[in-house]
């Protein structure tokens, strides 16, 4: 008998559990779920843009090589900017983790499915174009040894966590938190690490 | 049917080639840190000056969707990035540099390269239409821009382009000829 299938809130509560410093940026149905708590000045929800998450994570990698950055991103996100693969895996930003929250419909128009073949295999493609790890999760088995192991090791690093069809859809965009005021939050609590390191 | 396409045309002096250095110190006047590319014609030099030199680091992005992304994460992050595109790009990324660059009041440095325009010809009065739309498309997007046509025409551009910014919005370099 195959295990049940992960959920996305599931998958959300064991990144968080081991969230500590990392700047976190969620988008999509991974906002959704990120967004159950309140966000720490270190988070950026990804709104308004929708598959240009994982490119600003990798410009915020690049800003900040001392810091790591996770990428919360969702399978229909990726697909519209499929490229971004090949950005991230030749810029090889060494800090920068890019998950990708896998329920295989657009959740915020109304579950639609997404053109994508199963299997299609998003972390051997990730691996081709050049993330030193590519990774599939689609378990509760493997799901905390798997990414105790990604969430820590260089970069770049894929991870698809597949969970189950989401129960509901047709979110309302204009309740999530704004990128914008984030953005400053973030920008403002990164600017601020090195005086405060001095003091 | 485009009007100014079949009006008269108003001949003009040929644009003049900017340097690949009189470009980056325009970028460093403006506080950039970093060029986000997709590769165009008319900034060859500019980008092979980047490749080869140590003035700016240099990321090439596949998509322009990307690069503007990727300018925005950088920002966040708190270090300012220019955007290098071509005009068929500009109109590929016109959703992004909406949701990016104006919804986030991003302070974006854009340099446009029109090529394909003809010498003595206003863009608008191009045959082109990447060429004759891409000023109006600036314009509908409320991001302000310059041609930059002759390097005399450099401090002035340098100035807007410094004032646009620090009320964090973007700015287009629109570059009339290839660099040099």
């Amino acid at each position: 008998m195959s295990p049940p299938p992960l959920t996305t809130k599931q998958v959300i509560e064991a990144v968080r559990g081991y969230r500590r410093d990392e700047i976190v940026l969620a988008t999509m149905t991974a906002l959704i779920a990120w967004a159950k708590q309140p966000l720490q000045p270190l988070d950026l929800p990804v709104v308004g843009a929708m598959g240009a998450a994982s490119s600003i994570g990798l410009g915020l990698a690049l800003a900040r090589p001392e810091k790591r950055v996770w990428v919360l991103d969702g399978d229909g996100s990726l697909l519209m900017q499929l490229g971004t693969l090949a950005t991230i895996g030749a810029a090889a930003p060494k800090n920068l983790v890019h998950l990708v929250v896998a329920n295989g419909v657009y959740g915020f128009t109304g579950g639609q499915s997404l053109p994508l073949a199963r299997p299609a295999d998003l972390p051997a493609a990730a691996r081709a174009f050049g993330y030193r790890v590519g990774l599939r999760v689609h378990s509760q088995d493997g799901l905390a040894k798997d990414l105790q192991l990604a969430l820590g090791a260089t970069g770049p690093v894929f991870i698809e966590l597949v969970v189950e069809r989401p129960k509901e859809s047709g979110f309302d965009a204009s309740a999530l938190p704004s990128m914008s005021e984030r953005g400053m939050v973030l920008r403002s609590a990164l600017l601020a690490k090195p005086a405060e390191a001095k003091r | 049917m485009d009007v100014r396409a079949e009006s008269n045309p108003q001949p003009l002096l040929a644009p003049v080639s900017i340097s690949a250095k009189a470009l980056i110190d325009l970028l460093v006047a403006c506080a950039v840190g970093r060029l986000v590319c997709v590769p165009d014609s008319y900034q060859r030099s500019l980008l092979a000056e980047l490749e080869n030199g140590r003035r700016l680091p240099l990321t090439v992005a596949a998509t322009e969707d990307e690069a503007v992304a990727i300018c925005a994460g950088l920002y966040f992050g708190g270090r300012a990035a220019a955007l290098s595109i071509q005009h068929s790009g500009l109109f590929a990324c016109v959703n992004t540099l909406r949701g990016l660059a104006l919804d986030v009041h991003l302070p974006l440095l854009m340099l446009v390269g029109l090529l394909g325009r003809e010498p003595q010809l206003a863009p608008e009065d191009s045959k082109s239409s990447m060429n004759r739309l891409a000023r109006p498309v600036l314009d509908a997007l409320g991001i302000r821009h310059a041609l930059l046509d002759d390097p005399e025409s450099l401090v002035a551009i340098r100035e807007e382009a410094q004032r646009t910014l620090q009320e964090r919005r973007p700015f287009a370099v629109l570059l009339g000829a290839p660099t040099v």
